[in-house]
C-alpha cells in the first residue's frame, strides 16, 4: 500500500532512526535549562520528561508490534473502517507535518541567528528539505543506511566537544539539588516530555521492520540512550556555565563549541558541531517527510507515495517560513505553557485511543 | 524519471560549489585583535577603539617598515551602532573572531557593564575566549599608535595577561567568565590594567608600557571601585583563583629579612553555616602549599626546625592579605570572594531570605578565617651556600 515495493529496514536501523530523531535537534537547544524556572535543575527536570517520555514511546512502540506491518492510518482504518479511521489518522498527518516544519525551521535559525547571519533562512530550509525530500523519495531503506554512517558521526562530534570542555567544568555548579524542591523540576519538565512527540514516526518505522517486536524493543531502547545523552549534556551545559547562563543562552550546546580552548590550540569546534548536527538533522527530516507522505498516501487510498514527497516537501517549506518567521515565535512555541498542550493530544490521547479500540476490537473477537 | 533525478542531484552539487553565501576573503577582512569599549558622558554615545592586525607584519622576516598594526575609533549610540559606524572607514570588512582582549572603560562600567556587553553576547561573530581587562579613565588610550612600545599592543596586553597567574595580583577573566560572574550573586572582580610610562615591550624596548593593576569591583550592573593588587589576591585566595605567587615573609631569627615563598597550590572551601540563634555565619578554609624559593638571609634550611615557623610566618602573611581584602569590600559593601553564590549551593532557602540586600548582609556577617600552609620543599638545596 505504501508505494511500488514495500521497504524493510532491520530493527538496529529502526534504533539508530529513533535515536537520531531524538538527539539531532536535543543537542541544539537542550530546552529544559531555559525553561527551569529556579536554580540548576535542568539535568532532573530532563530525566523526568526522559521517563515520562520514554514510557509514552515504549506504549506507541508495544502496540505498534503487536498489530505487525501496519502503519498506524492502516491500523486506524482496519480498526474503525474507512472513513473514521481516515478522519482519526488524519490526525498523524498534522502532527508529522508540524515535526517537519518545526525541525527545518529550527535548523535555519540557529544558522541564520550564529555563524551565518547574512544568509536568508530560506536558503536553509530549502537545501535542507530538498536534501531530505530526496532521502524521503527513496523510502527508509535509504534513510536507515546514511543514518548508521551519522550516527557515529555524530556521537564523536557532539562526544569530543563535551570532553574537551570537561576540564572547565564544575560539579558544584549543579548545587544546590532541588534546593526549592520538585516544583521547578517539574514545570520544566513538560516541555522535554513533549518533545517525544518527533519520536511519533517510530510507528511508521516500526511498521517497516522485518522484525517489528524487536525493532519496538529497539526504539525503546534508542530512547532510552538519547535520553541518557540529554540529560548528560543538559547536566554538563549547566556544570560548564553555571544554571543562569545556560538559560540565558540560546544554543548552550553550540556556545559551547565556541567556547572550547584546549592548551590554546585545540579551539573552535563549532564547524565540526554544526556539521554534525546537519547530518542528524537531515536524517531526522527525512524520516519525519517520509511518514507524513506515507500518512497522506494512505489517507488518500493511493498505492505510491513517491509522487507526494516533493508537493509536501514544498509545503512544509512555505508552511514553516510563514508561521515561524523568527525566533521569538519558536522561543513561544517552546514554552512550557504552549508546546506540551499543543503535542500532548497526538502524544498520548490519539495513540491511546487506538490502542484501546484494536483492544475492545481483539476482546470482542476472542468472545466471538 | 531517471534524467530528472540526474538533473536535480547535479542542481544541488552546483549550489554548493558555488561557495558559500557567507563567504569573506581573507584580505578583504580586518582582523580585530583588540577592543576598547569607553562611554562618553559628554555626548551620550559609546567610543569603540579597535585594533587591527596587519597580517604582513606577523611573518617572520617582519612584514616591511609599515606599522604592524591600525587603530580605528568610532561612536554610535550603542556599542553595535560605533562598532557599525567603524566599518564606514576602512575599506576592510572588521572581523571580530580572533580578539584577545577586549578593554572596557571606567565610565562605560559604572554606567552598566551588561549593556557593553550585550552585542558581544549576541554576536556570532566573536568567540566567548578572549580576556576582559577594565582600566582606570579612558579604554581606548591604551590601544592607540603611540601609547605603548610594543609591536603590536593587543597581543602584549593578551601576553601580560597570561602571565598574571605568576603573581595573582590580577584576577584572570575570559569575557564566558564574566557572563557567569555577573549572573552570580556574589560580585564580579575583573583585573585592571593601566600604563606604565617607565616600562619596557616584550622586545626589550624602553617605553611606556601596560601594567596590570589589581581588580575593578562590579556589583549588580555597574563597576564600584578598584581594589589594589595585594588586596585583589586577597579576593582570589578566597576565591580560590591563586595559581602562583611569591610571598616575601619575615626571615625565623632574622625577621628584617626576607624569605620568598613561591606558592604551588592554593584552595580554599568556603562553608555556610547558621549559629543556634538562626544568624548567618561563613567560615573560609585556605589550604596553601609552597616551596621555599630564596632567602634574603641564611639561617632557613630543610630542617622541621627552621620550616615550621616559615609555614607559620606565611600563614600570617596570607592572613593579612584576606583580612585587608574583606576590610576593603566589606566598606564597599560587596561580596567580592563568592560567599553568596556558596550560600545559594548549600542553604538555597536562606538565600531567598538574604538576597534582597545581600552585599548589605555579608557586610554584617561575620566571616572566620582558618589557613593551612605547608611548605614542601626547599628547591636544589638543603641548606643556603654558606661562603666560609
Amino acid at each position: 500500500m505504501g508505494g511500488t515495493r514495500v521497504e524493510q529496514i532491520s530493527a538496529w536501523q529502526v534504533g539508530v532512526l529513533v535515536f537520531l530523531m531524538r538527539y539531532s535537534q536535543a543537542i541544539v537547544s537542550l530546552t529544559p535549562p531555559k525553561y527551569t524556572t529556579k536554580g540548576p535543575d535542568a539535568w532532573i527536570a530532563t530525566l523526568i520528561g526522559t521517563v515520562v517520555g520514554t514510557a509514552i514511546i515504549w506504549l506507541i512502540a508495544a502496540s505498534a508490534a503487536r498489530e505487525a506491518h501496519r502503519t498506524p492510518i492502516e491500523r486506524w482504518i482496519a480498526a474503525t473502517g474507512p472513513i473514521f479511521g481516515r478522519i482519526a489518522g488524519s490526525s498523524y498527518l498534522v502532527i508529522l507535518l508540524f515535526s517537519v516544519m518545526l525541525t527545518v525551521r529550527q535548523y535555519g535559525g540557529l544558522l541564520i541567528s550564529q555563524p551565518m547571519p547574512e544568509t536568508p533562512a530560506e536558503a536553509f530550509v530549502l537545501l535542507l528539505a530538498a536534501g531530505a525530500c530526496y532521502a524521503a523519495w527513496h523510502g527508509p531503506e535509504v534513510t536507515a543506511r546514511v543514518s548508521e554512517v551519522v550516527l557515529p558521526l555524530l556521537l564523536i562530534g557532539v562526544g569530543l566537544v563535551f570532553l574537551l570542555a570537561a576540564k572547565d567544568m564544575e560539579f558544584r555548579l549543579l548545587k544546590p539539588v532541588l534546593g526549592w524542591g520538585w516544583t521547578p523540576a517539574l514545570r520544566a519538565s513538560y516541555t522535554t516530555m513533549a518533545l517525544h512527540f518527533e519520536l511519533l514516526p517510530a510507528g511508521f518505522l516500526i511498521a517497516r521492520a522485518s522484525n517489528p517486536k524487536r525493532a519496538a524493543r529497539a526504539a525503546v531502547v534508542a530512547t532510552v540512550a538519547a535520553g541518557i545523552l540529554i540529560v548528560g549534556g543538559s547536566a554538563g551545559v549547566v556544570m560548564f556555565y553555571g544554571a543562569e547562563e545556560a538559560r540565558r543562552i540560546a544554543y548552550p550546546l553550540y556556545d559551547l563549541a565556541r567556547s572550547v580552548s584546549v592548551g590554546e590550540f585545540l579551539e573552535r569546534m563549532d564547524p565540526l558541531f554544526i556539521l554534525t548536527w546537519t547530518m542528524g538533522s537531515y536524517v531526522k527530516v527525512a524520516v519525519q517527510l517520509w511518514a507524513a507522505t506515507l500518512a497522506l498516501t494512505q489517507l488518500l487510498g493511493l498505492r505510491a507515495f513517491r509522487p507526494l514527497v516533493a508537493p509536501l516537501t514544498l509545503f512544509c517549506i512555505l508552511a514553516s517560513l510563514l508561521l515561524y518567521e523568527g525566533q521569538a515565535e519558536l522561543s513561544a512555541l517552546f514554552s512550557p505553557q504552549v508546546l506540551p498542550w499543543v503535542v500532548w493530544p497526538f502524544l498520548t490521547a490519539e495513540p491511546a485511543l487506538l490502542a484501546l479500540v484494536e483492544w475492545v476490537r481483539r476482546e470482542r473477537r476472542a468472545a466471538a | 524519471m531517471r534524467a530528472a533525478r540526474a538533473w536535480f542531484l547535479l542542481a544541488l552539487t552546483l549550489l554548493s560549489l558555488a561557495g558559500c553565501w557567507n563567504r569573506r576573503e581573507m584580505e578583504t577582512l580586518g582582523f580585530v585583535i583588540g577592543a576598547a569599549f569607553d562611554w562618553v558622558e559628554a555626548e551620550s554615545e559609546y567610543e569603540v577603539t579597535v585594533q587591527i592586525v596587519q597580517a604582513a607584519a606577523l611573518s617572520p622576516n617582519g612584514g616591511g617598515a609599515g606599522p604592524a598594526f591600525t587603530t580605528i575609533q568610532s561612536r554610535g549610540k550603542t556599542v553595535f551602532d560605533a562598532v557599525r559606524h567603524a566599518n564606514s572607514i576602512t575599506s576592510r570588512k572588521i572581523w571580530w573572531g580572533h580578539m584577545q582582549v577586549l578593554l572596557i572603560g571606567e565610565a562605560a562600567a559604572r554606567r552598566g557593564i551588561a549593556e557593553v556587553l550585550n552585542w558581544i553576547s549576541r554576536d556570532g561573530e566573536t568567540r566567548l575566549l578572549y580576556w576582559v581587562l577594565l582600566t582606570r579613565g579612558h579604554a581606548g588610550s591604551l590601544l592607540q599608535p603611540k601609547a605603548t612600545a610594543e609591536k603590536i599592543p593587543a597581543l602584549g596586553l593578551r601576553d601580560m595577561i597570561r602571565t598574571a597567574g605568576a603573581t595573582s595580583t590580577t584576577p584572570m577573566v575570559r569575557v564566558s567568565d564574566l557572563f557567569q560572574m555577573l549572573q552570580a550573586p556574589a560580585a564580579a572582580v575583573v583585573g585592571v590594567i593601566e600604563l606604565d610610562e617607565a616600562g619596557v615591550s616584550a622586545g626589550g624596548t624602553p617605553g611606556p608600557n601596560f601594567r596590570l593593576a589589581g581588580s575593578g569591583v562590579i556589583v549588580g550592573n555597574g563597576l564600584v571601585d578598584f581594589l589594589e593588587p595585594v588586596e585583589s589576591r586577597g579576593v582570589l585566595w578566597l576565591r580560590s583563583k591563586v595559581r602562583s605567587a611569591l610571598l616575601p615573609v619575615p626571615c625565623p631569627g632574622q625577621p628584617e629579612r626576607m624569605v620568598g615563598i613561591e606558592i604551588t597550590r592554593a584552595a580554599t572551601q568556603i562553608t555556610p553555616t547558621l549559629d543556634p540563634q538562626g544568624e548567618l555565619r561563613l567560615k573560609a578554609q585556605i589550604s596553601v602549599e609552597g616551596n621555599v624559593g630564596d632567602q634574603d638571609c641564611l639561617t632557613v634550611k630543610a630542617s622541621l626546625g627552621k620550616i615550621i615557623p616559615l609555614e607559620e610566618r606565611l600563614k600570617e602573611h596570607v592572613q593579612q592579605e584576606v583580612e585587608s581584602a574583606l576590610e576593603r569590600c566589606r566598606a564597599l559593601p560587596a561580596d567580592c570572594f563568592g560567599f553568596g553564590d556558596r550560600l545559594v549551593q548549600e542553604m538555597p532557602r536562606v538565600w531567598d531570605r538574604v538576597q534582597e540586600n545581600w552585599h548589605e548582609t555579608f557586610r554584617k556577617t561575620p566571616v572566620a578565617i582558618s589557613i593551612k600552609t605547608k611548605i614542601r620543599a626547599t628547591g636544589a638545596e638543603i641548606r643556603p651556600l654558606i661562603p666560609k
